[in-house]
């Protein structure tokens, strides 16, 4: 505790008074020879001891009197917690401004990035004055090439932050402490300050409650800086939000059933009966399509998937999106995910067992699987099965899926043409059979998931089943919702597998064997089999659930580039857009369409033109939306949807910070709380730099002590009639 | 002069001349009534001849029976009044409190030489006793006017000091009085209330009348003292360093208790009790009591 007027504390010796007069009095007192003297002596010795407390008891409230108001007019101050000190000269500031998405949500009529700015300008002014060092560092995902706003005067940045009027993505306040040391340090000024001015999510301040932090703050922070956090809003976290949309059935095919799933999350504590959601597809060409329009009921604190199916009628690049409407925050009601739609799925059968008859052989099954109706709008696949000695790796130009049954070698132009149609996009399914030697596959095929040994005799005791499977691989979601954790397949025969690195195995058999293995590669798909697909080994094809594994696998296995499409094209804001095109690229017809419908940022639009096609750039992301690249030609050149996320999932979740998190974020950065909805932000950023003066409470505790000395005094020693 | 003018002075007396007829009827609302007595006593009718005892007044020798037989006897009256009564004064220092000019003592004294002139003045019988710790000086009740000198006379010669007990004085009252009388005590009563009690029912087993006369001063009602005071007993008690303030409360809480005790006390016995405030006029304060027993 300081002084602001240490020569009023002589005043202290004022506080003696009553006791010297105490004292005096009772040093000269007055002798009166009394006659009742029975009635004093009469008294109860609990009488004159209560007498004597009384004495002492006014005698201290008048001590404490006088001692209060000497110290009340000395002017003391509180420093506020283990703030350093205020010194002579200019501040540097820092304030960091939650801009992220839950900044928009409407808290009782008003919007938390307003409320923040407000607290802003208050911290602004008279909190700042001319010639200090001011920047604010919005915290949301943002362009990392825009500098902090900086200001040296107060105004200026009042100014400046009417421009700060959007709020997206998710704030790591962590990320914008460590960036605020460091602007801190490029000032001379004697006084550091930081500012948070955000609302009370848990979210953004998870960096900071990172176990390192506090031990990394530690270092970073200069023992100068003053950390104060300013948290707007109230405590509400009702909220629901469109969380993600799977594409359950990828890659879409034109004409065929697909399917995405629509995860609806209520944050809140109360259920949700009737939420409207809206599915729909905006195809390449943008015509907009509704897949299914319903009310949800939503259980409170969980997550709800919806199934929705859709059917596309156009190839290329689409967008799906869900709309929920619900109360909460407006920027996570709406989710879009660009999505591959593909022509078709032509696949190649190289079987190298194939039997006179039907029902015989592996590529008879698949057949019979993949395109039942022998008609291309309504089969899985279109099929073309050849003999290992009659194909060619020009026959893999056509095709989007291999299947190789039972082949028993490979020439070393056929491993590597099939390496490349991999590479490029393809997916190859093997299912080795009899006519396989272990060692030549592994020998030839050294793209292979996994290293083949000799397979299992074929007797009693190598009888064995399918046994775990993975249903969330594609290969096996049709079993979901299914009773039975495993489809019945006996199995006699197997080729034992050592996945390699990197590879998946969705499906075992009883003995903990893998009965598949996949692996990505380039940008195609390998699966692995260790069981053929015809009935020599096993009774597979037989079974309720071959057709449905087998057209899921083709499936899986032709999704490679859409995949790797799907993923380049949903990104998070402040990612480059990338978009290859395989045709020849004329950039004077590129256009590209920015969320909002207003220009591009052509500064930030790059093109590269090849001699077989062309790729184009595009950074300037940080609008939450759809971004539509469309180039014209002399070619079939279709548009490419990508989508940039209004906000991780995670910004989703309104869920304040509890009064535990808030102590011991205090305790990491040591750091002051100031809630504007307890008092002026400039009475408590005063209060913080200066201290708390504490005389007007002293004057207060100085007249409440008069009057309990008047009161006890007129009570003790009032005259009675 | 005389003792007469300290405490029956000219103003007083003129006072108690314009109570006489008050006074009578006081008297005879304390008596049964005026008759011949058959109690001997000094008076003009005689009633027979006694041998001569020790500590017979000589005067009452008569001289010519004891010519002639050469033996002393002593002649008897019969007395004409029918009130006897004897005046109980508290000489103890407690009653020495009070300003210079009028100590408690000064205006008991007052109060009973007033009562004794009264009383004289109806021809009734008065006498006296001072007490402390036991009766130090007695009057025997007489009537006639020569009385009134002898009562002033001892009053003039006591002087409050010492302790007092006023139970004893009771007793002691109750054995020099030979005939049923009135008793009037005046004290300040500052004495334990159940001691008060045994001396009282002493006195009315023995058929006596009681009146109490309370005297005090205004300070002792009030306790009206602010400054740290060291209060040192009249009567030997401890002395009491004190804020005065401070214990007011409890002081005047015991004085009321012991008050509403020694009413109690009067009214179990049939005993009259009168406060007398030395700050008041003694010829206001005696016609107020006056006319109070008038009303009783």
């Amino acid at each position: 505790m300081t002084f602001r007027n240490p020569i009023m504390l002589v005043g202290l010796a004022a506080a003696l008074v009553p006791l010297v007069l105490h004292l005096l009095n009772r040093a000269r007192y007055r002798s009166v020879a009394w006659g009742a003297m029975m009635f004093l002596d009469g008294l109860e010795p609990r009488a004159y001891h209560g007498a004597k407390v009384k004495q002492w008891a006014l005698l201290a409230a008048r001590t404490a009197l006088l001692g209060t108001l000497a110290v009340a007019l000395a002017r003391p101050v509180l420093p506020a917690g283990a703030a350093p000190p205020v010194r002579q000269g200019r501040t540097a500031a820092v304030i960091l401004l939650d801009t992220s998405a839950s900044m928009s949500l409407n808290d009782n009529g008003r919007v938390r990035l307003d409320l923040a700015r407000e607290a802003v300008l208050q911290l602004l002014s008279p909190g700042m004055k001319r010639g200090d060092d001011v920047w604010l560092l919005p915290l949301s995902e943002r362009d990392p090439q825009l500098p902090p706003l900086y200001a040296t005067d107060p105004q200026e940045m009042a100014r400046r932050l009417k421009d700060v009027s959007s709020a997206s993505g998710q704030a790591d306040i962590a990320a914008g402490l460590r960036q605020a040391v460091q602007l801190l340090r490029k000032s001379e000024a004697p006084n550091h300050e930081i500012y948070v001015v955000c609302d009370r999510q848990a979210g953004s301040w998870r960096g900071v409650e990172a176990p390192t932090f506090a031990a990394e703050w530690r270092a970073i922070a200069p023992p100068t800086v003053r950390v104060m956090v300013i948290p707007v809003g109230t405590e509400d976290f009702d909220n629901v939000a469109v969380e993600a949309i799977d594409l359950v059935g990828e890659p879409f095919v034109i004409g065929q059933a697909g399917e995405v799933e629509v995860r609806l999350h209520n944050y809140g504590a109360v259920p949700r009966s009737a939420a409207l959601l809206d599915v729909g597809v905006r195809t390449a060409s943008g015509r907009r399509v509704t897949a299914r329009q319903a009310t949800i009921s939503l259980p409170a604190g969980a997550v709800t998937r919806v199934p929705v199916p859709i059917t596309f009628t156009e190839a290329g690049s689409a967008v799906v999106h869900a709309q929920v409407t619900a109360p909460g925050l407006p920027t996570d009601k709406r989710l879009d995910v660009s999505a591959e739609v593909i022509k078709d799925i032509r696949v190649l059968i190289v079987d190298g067992d194939e039997r006179e008859g039907t029902a015989q052989s592996a590529s008879d099954f698949l057949r019979a699987a993949l395109a039942p109706y022998r008609n291309a709008k309504r089969d899985t696949a279109t099929v073309t099965v050849t003999r290992p000695d009659v194909w060619t790796p020009a026959d893999l130009a056509d095709a989007r899926v291999v299947v190789l049954a039972n082949v028993g070698s490979f020439s070393e132009a056929q491993s590597r043409a099939i390496e490349q149609f991999i590479w490029d996009g393809g997916g190859v399914i093997l299912a080795p059979g009899d006519q396989v030697r272990a060692e030549n596959y592994n020998a030839q095929l050294r793209w292979l998931p996994a290293l083949l040994q000799p397979p299992t005799a074929e007797s009693e005791a190598g009888l064995t089943a399918l046994g775990a499977v993975e249903i969330g691989h594609p290969a096996f979601r049709f079993l979901k919702g299914r009773g039975e954790a495993a489809p019945p397949v006996a199995v006699r025969r197997y080729f034992p597998a050592a996945p390699r690195l990197g590879s998946d195995v969705p499906a075992s058999y009883t003995d903990g064997k893998p009965f598949m293995i996949s692996r990505g590669l380039g940008r195609g798909r390998v699966v692995l089999m260790t069981t053929p697909v015809d009935t020599e080994w096993n009774g597979l094809p037989l079974t309720n659930v071959f057709l449905p594994l087998a057209q899921s696998l083709v499936r899986y296995a032709a999704g490679g580039p859409s995949g790797i499409a799907v993923a380049r094209r949903n990104l998070l804001p402040g990612n480059p857009i990338v978009a290859d095109f395989i045709e020849p690229l004329d950039p004077r017809t590129v256009t590209v369409s920015v969320p909002g419908g207003g220009k591009p940022d052509l500064l930030r639009l790059s093109m590269a033109r090849g001699d077989f096609g062309g790729q184009v750039t595009y950074f300037g992301t940080y609008a939450p939306g759809v971004y539509r690249v469309s180039p014209r030609g002399p070619f079939d050149l279709r548009a490419q949807h990508f989508v940039i996320a209004e906000a991780p999932a995670a910004e989703s979740d309104l869920t304040p910070l509890t009064d535990e998190q808030w102590d011991r974020i205090g305790r990491t950065i040591g750091c002051e709380r100031i809630d504007p909805e307890s008092g002026a932000v400039t009475v408590a950023q005063d209060a913080y730099r200066n201290g708390m003066e504490l005389w007007l409470p002293l004057v207060g505790v100085a007249v409440v002590l008069s009057m309990i000395e008047l009161s006890a005094a007129r009570r003790w020693a009032g005259r009675e009639t | 002069m005389s003792a007469v003018s300290r405490y029956l002075d000219p103003v007083l007396i003129e006072r108690l001349n314009y109570l006489q007829l008050s006074a009578r009827r006081v008297v005879a609302g304390s008596t049964l009534g005026s008759h011949r007595s058959r109690v001997k006593g000094a008076s003009i009718e005689f009633r027979q001849h006694r041998f001569y005892v020790p500590g017979d007044e000589p005067r009452r020798l008569d001289w010519r029976v004891f010519g002639r037989t050469d033996r002393p006897y002593v002649k008897e009256y019969d007395e004409e009044t029918n009130l006897r009564a004897l005046i109980l004064l508290d000489g103890s220092g407690s009653m020495k409190y009070g300003r210079a000019s009028a100590t408690k003592f000064d205006y008991a004294a007052s109060l009973a030489a007033s009562l004794a002139y009264l009383m004289l003045g109806q021809t009734e019988s008065v006498g006296l006793g001072v007490f402390r710790e036991r009766i130090d000086a007695f009057l025997a009740p007489r009537g006639g006017t020569p009385q009134l000198p002898r009562f002033i006379d001892v009053l003039e010669r006591s002087s409050p000091r010492g302790e007092s007990r006023l139970v004893t004085a009771l007793h002691d009252a109750v054995n020099r009085l030979e005939r049923r009388s009135l008793v009037i005590v005046v004290s300040d009563f500052f004495t334990s209330v159940e001691r008060f009690r045994e001396g009282v029912a002493h006195l009315k087993h023995d058929r006596h009348e009681l009146i109490c006369l309370r005297v005090l001063d205004r300070d002792e009602l009030e306790f009206p003292f602010r400054r740290w005071s060291r209060f040192s007993g009249m009567e030997g008690e401890r002395a009491r360093l004190c804020e005065p303030a401070l214990v007011r409360r409890a002081y005047m809480h015991s004085f009321r208790r012991h008050r509403q005790a020694l009413q109690e006390k009067c009214q179990a016995f049939h005993a009259e009790l009168h406060e007398f405030v030395t700050d008041r006029s003694l010829g206001d304060a005696l016609s107020l009591f006056l006319r109070s027993r008038i009303g009783a």
